[in-house]
């Protein structure tokens, strides 16, 4: 007899209170984020933490899903794989998307930031938050 | 070779992005993510950008079919993906909780994107105590003449049937 083990396609409440620690952290070690928004892949928003209200965190989620599997679908058709991060940038800031690779709940942050930030610094952090929150993810799903 | 482009639109789980593989001649482009809203839907995945396939009705005519993500939450993306179409097909799925709803709101978004909008009801089989006329009483009410089908998505014939009505409507009106 085989047993498929299923975990709810929502993560659970205690995922969303580590990420928010985990992007509070982000913000406090990289200067220049204004906001960060945590979501699923089809668009719905997780969590955020903003220092800029202007920004509705649920258009975002669903803008920044819509804009990330456009790319990786252009990538595909190019043969390229495994597209971690985009970066767009602006007269007035930088916007990243980038994709929280978790096997259980696929996700992704959105993070805008001013025009000074340092972006080698900020990549380099959103990396490590983005593998912290997959590990976290693993480590806290629990099957259906 | 002229090239066109052709939309559909409607409802999540209706059926867009199997109607347009049905129908595509090339492997279809999608961009599905895992569907996390399983009150909307019970399917495990969702169009969250666009699908995009091709189909030659002769060897002059090439027709891109587009297929739109369905929840409201990514309107914003319908009028870009309509802009320049020859028209916009909307999918309802029969077996929804209120179809009728749902062909309320598409009518009025795609509307105003395209004025050629056909209407193709799917699931029919799923929920066959709910008349089909219900779509058509809603429309005469409020005198709009879209074409309406009842049509599996899965069957290449029933969604060439769609496009074919789009084309021979524009013929039509442009022989007015």
């Amino acid at each position: 007899m085989s047993i498929q083990v299923k975990t709810k396609r929502v993560p659970p409440e205690a995922f969303i209170r580590q990420a928010e620690a985990s992007i509070q952290q982000l913000m406090g070690n990289v200067a220049g984020i204004q906001n960060v928004i945590l979501a699923s892949t089809d668009g719905f928003e997780l969590c955020s933490v903003q220092r800029n209200d202007q920004v509705q965190g649920s258009k975002l989620a669903a803008v920044s899903s819509s804009i990330l599997a456009l790319v990786q679908a252009f990538l595909g058709e190019i043969q390229f794989t495994g597209c971690q991060s985009m970066t767009l940038e602006a007269e007035n800031g930088k916007a990243i998307i980038a994709a929280v690779n978790s096997t259980n709940h696929p996700m992704l942050l959105v993070i805008t930031t001013s025009k000074s930030v340092l972006l080698g610094h900020l990549l380099h952090a959103l990396k490590a938050c983005t593998q912290e929150l997959a590990l976290y993810d693993q480590q806290l799903s629990q099957p259906q | 070779m002229q090239r066109y482009k052709i939309v559909f639109g409607g409802a999540m789980g209706a059926g867009k992005s199997q109607a347009i593989t049905s129908l595509s001649d090339i492997h279809v482009l999608a961009t599905e993510a895992l569907n996390t809203d399983e009150h909307a839907h019970s399917k495990l995945l969702t169009t969250v950008g666009i699908d995009y396939g091709e189909i030659a009705l002769d060897a002059e005519t090439c027709i891109g079919l587009y297929g739109t993500p369905g929840q409201d939450r990514f309107s914003f993306i319908w009028p870009i993906i309509g802009e320049g179409a020859l028209g916009i097909i909307i999918l309802l799925d029969h077996s929804a909780a209120n179809p009728v709803a749902d062909l309320d709101m598409y009518i009025n978004d795609f509307s105003k994107t395209s004025t050629n909008l056909i209407i193709g009801i799917t699931h029919v089989d799923m929920k066959p105590e709910r008349p089909i006329s219900i779509y058509r009483d809603w429309l005469t009410a409020r005198q709009l003449l879209y074409p309406l089908f009842s049509i599996d998505a899965r069957v290449k014939d029933d969604v060439l049937l769609l496009v074919e009505t789009m084309i021979a409507k524009l013929e039509a009106e442009d022989a007015y």
